[in-house]
């Protein structure tokens, strides 16, 4: 079973119905002891880092989503949800992320250039990888975020140049993150969702 | 969006706009956006016109469209409280829209400490009249700015040029894009993509299109390939 976690704020919601209007399962998971059954767990975006961070933490998620990717249980982080698995955010410095990705995440800035990155934009694939099968090289998605990941060779799949590269789509072992938002990128967002299912 | 009083089976009703006054009746909810969604839409605003409380009939239907949408949804017309707002998220809706209410700074602030400035569009509807007076008449510019700590875009509307498909208000988009730090989103007149592709020029970041839409009969695919050829760069993958 697909599992999103309802962090307050975020937008578990539309990832569910996008799931479900795909004719995929999943559930909506507020308990920390439910990840013990997940075979695959979203973490979705919208909201603050240092709020997710205190949620996960004081519900009691951090242990057992450790664990889940231990056991090999696939994860996928959008958009904030990309960025708590690193290990800090300027949004928030004395927060921690989960730390599955070694990478700080800074703010946009830009004078030249409006924040947040609101709207669609390019993206350009640079690493094959079961999450972007499908797609072309260059594709579309939308994007809405004052902060972002860096790009790492480490774990770059894709990037968008928004004044500089940002992060994209990560991947590390069963860990991937995206910081667009699949859930409202139509078809490609639609495609990402389906290749995370099969993954 | 307007509430039907005359219907029961279909109780909301698309419309487009003159001066912001209902002028016609585009047809039901749920297809029209469908049609514009397989269209390639960008986003979707929602804006409910009965401009009293948000009812549980309208929060339904936010919910009923969140569940088939893939495009980002932006709703407003009625947001007075963190409740109001909670509401309209809790349903799927991604950004909400604050208009009247934009100078309610404790309002705004829950808003953004809650869901995060991307999630506020602020909007400033103003109409010809008022540009006469000048535009630190009906709105101070320093008040702008209290307005980019807390929106993730700025939404404007020359009320006296909506519906009219006379052409967008350029000079207020230059002021504008001149003093926003946020995205820029403009509407109200659009009657060509040429106009459209105005817009772009003089520094919006987005455009709103209604009754150009719905009385022409311009898809947006074709909208977004004739933008590229005049040099404004918009994705027409997908």
């Amino acid at each position: 079973m697909i599992d999103i976690i309802n962090s307050p704020s975020s937008n578990a919601l539309a990832v569910y119905y996008a799931y479900q209007d795909l004719g995929i399962n999943c559930r909506i998971i507020s308990e920390a002891s439910e990840i013990s059954k997940s075979t695959k767990i979203i973490i979705p975006g919208v909201g603050s880092f240092g709020s997710l961070s205190q949620y996960l933490e004081f519900s009691g998620f951090i242990t057992p989503i450790k664990n889940a990717v231990d056991n090999n249980v696939k994860i996928l982080g959008i958009c904030l949800g990309m960025q708590i698995l690193a290990n800090t955010s300027e949004e928030a410095p004395t927060r921690k992320g989960l730390g599955f990705i070694d990478l700080d995440c800074v703010k946009i800035e830009n004078s030249d250039l409006r924040v947040p990155h609101t709207g669609w934009d390019e993206i350009y694939i640079s690493t094959q990888h079961p999450i972007t099968e499908g797609l072309s090289s260059i594709f579309s998605a939308y994007f809405s975020h004052s902060y972002y990941l860096p790009v790492s060779s480490k774990y770059r799949l894709a990037e968008i140049r928004y004044g500089t590269a940002m992060s994209a789509i990560i991947a590390h072992k069963n860990i991937v993150g995206m910081q667009f938002h699949p859930e409202r990128s139509q078809k490609n967002g639609r495609k990402t969702l389906v290749n995370f299912a099969n993954w | 969006m307007e509430r039907s009083t005359t219907n029961s089976e279909s109780t909301f009703r698309a419309i487009t706009t003159r001066n912001f006054l209902p002028f016609r009746i585009i047809g039901e909810p749920f297809s029209q956006i469908k049609i514009q969604e397989s269209n390639l839409i960008d986003e979707l605003m929602l804006v409910h016109r009965n401009r009293g409380k948000f009812d549980a009939l309208f929060l339904e239907l936010v919910l009923e469209i969140s569940k088939f949408l893939s495009t980002p949804l932006t709703v407003g017309g009625a947001v007075a409280s963190i409740n109001d707002a909670k509401s309209l998220f809790d349903r799927g809706a991604d950004k909400i829209v604050i208009g009247r209410n934009r100078d309610r700074q404790s309002l705004l602030s829950q808003i953004v400490d809650e869901y995060g400035k991307q999630s506020l569009v602020i909007s400033v509807d103003y109409q010809s009249d008022d540009l006469l007076r000048g535009i630190d008449d009906f709105i101070r510019v320093e008040s702008l700015k209290g307005y980019f700590n807390f929106a993730g875009e700025l939404s404007i509307n020359n009320i006296s040029l909506d519906g009219s498909r006379q052409g967008v208000d350029l000079k207020l988009i230059n002021f504008f894009s001149n003093v926003t730090d946020v995205p820029l989103v403009v509407g109200s007149g659009a009657g060509s993509t040429s106009q459209i592709a105005e817009c772009f020029k003089k520094g919006a970041d987005a455009v709103t299109l209604g009754t150009f839409l719905s009385q022409t009969d311009q898809s947006i695919k074709q909208i977004r390939s004739h933008l590229n050829s005049l040099g404004i760069h918009i994705r027409i993958d997908n």
